[in-house]
């Protein structure tokens, strides 16, 4: 893919252009990935939006059609959807773990099981998010287990 | 595939459960002394796999999530389930009579045993399942 870089006067707007024959999976992750500042995510709160790490967010969590990112003590409202956040999110910390939970791999202290073959995720801020039976398997495989 | 693997590994838990019972039923309501005939071990091998059979009533790993009522009466439901299953069987193969309240007695505390002995297996199985996935991810943060 050819790369080309343009000087502009102090006046004119910063833009990128996408030039390409269709949009690929590949070419929508990268545009994304811009629209999202450089591998930040965009969050909302109060009506403000803020720039955050990925990393930075323990889990998402859908909940009336809206989906929230719980980071160590603040909540962020974030427009995408679940399914669009785990295919932009790394893959190898994000998992799902419910049908309405999205869970940071490194932001958990520990798992312990809980009632009916669940399991119950201790995380780094003191906060517990239930791992559900259907996504334990997928977890267990993504530890390699 | 992964139903016939968990009734099976479920159906060796329940047999050694059900023989360790009947080593202890036996004596305490028909004496030491007392011969048995080789059939009752196919008579135990039949009832554990009836048990097993059961628990296609509990959702397994990765299956459609229930919800925590639900899977309480499921666990209810199992529980009924095999003391039916027991109850029916061992008065069919005359281990007890409901006449002898002390051998109902016997058969009830019997069926509490073996269940909580599977559920406390399955439990501690989970546990190490837990314990390998903290050191997985310990590993990988």
């Amino acid at each position: 893919m050819k790369v080309t870089i343009l000087d502009i006067g102090p006046d004119e707007e910063e833009e990128i252009i996408f030039k390409c024959r269709a949009l690929d999976d590949d070419m929508v992750k990268i545009i994304n990935r811009f629209k999202q500042g450089g591998g930040k995510l965009t969050v909302y709160k109060n009506s403000e939006m803020f720039f955050i790490e990925p990393g930075e967010v323990f889990y998402f969590e859908s909940v009336d059609q809206k989906v929230f990112a719980y980071c160590k003590s603040e909540v962020y409202q974030v427009k995408n959807k679940l399914y669009e956040l785990l295919d932009e999110l790394p893959g190898w910390t994000f998992v799902r773990i419910s049908k309405s939970a999205i869970l940071n791999l490194n932001k958990i202290k520990s798992l312990v099981p809980a009632f009916s073959g669940r399991y119950e995720a201790l995380l780094k801020n003191g906060e517990k998010v239930i791992i559900s039976r259907q996504y334990v398997g997928a977890l267990k495989e993504r530890l390699g287990i | 595939m992964k139903r016939l693997e968990s009734m099976f590994i479920l159906f060796e838990k329940v047999t050694v459960g059900v023989v360790f019972v009947t080593a202890v039923y036996i004596p305490v309501f028909y004496g030491w002394e007392t011969e048995i005939y080789a059939n009752i071990l196919w008579q135990i091998l039949f009832l554990s796999a009836v048990c097993a059979l059961g628990s296609m009533i509990l959702p397994l790993e990765g299956e459609k999530e229930v919800s925590r009522i639900s899977m309480f009466v499921r666990i209810i439901l199992y529980y009924v389930y095999i003391n039916v299953v027991v109850l029916g069987l061992g008065l069919f193969y005359e281990w007890f009579t409901f006449r002898n309240g002390w051998q109902v007695l016997g058969m009830e505390l019997a069926i509490t045993f073996v269940y909580g002995m599977v559920a406390f297996i399955s439990y501690r199985s989970q546990c190490r399942e837990a314990k390998r996935m903290n050191q997985k991810l310990k590993e990988i943060q």
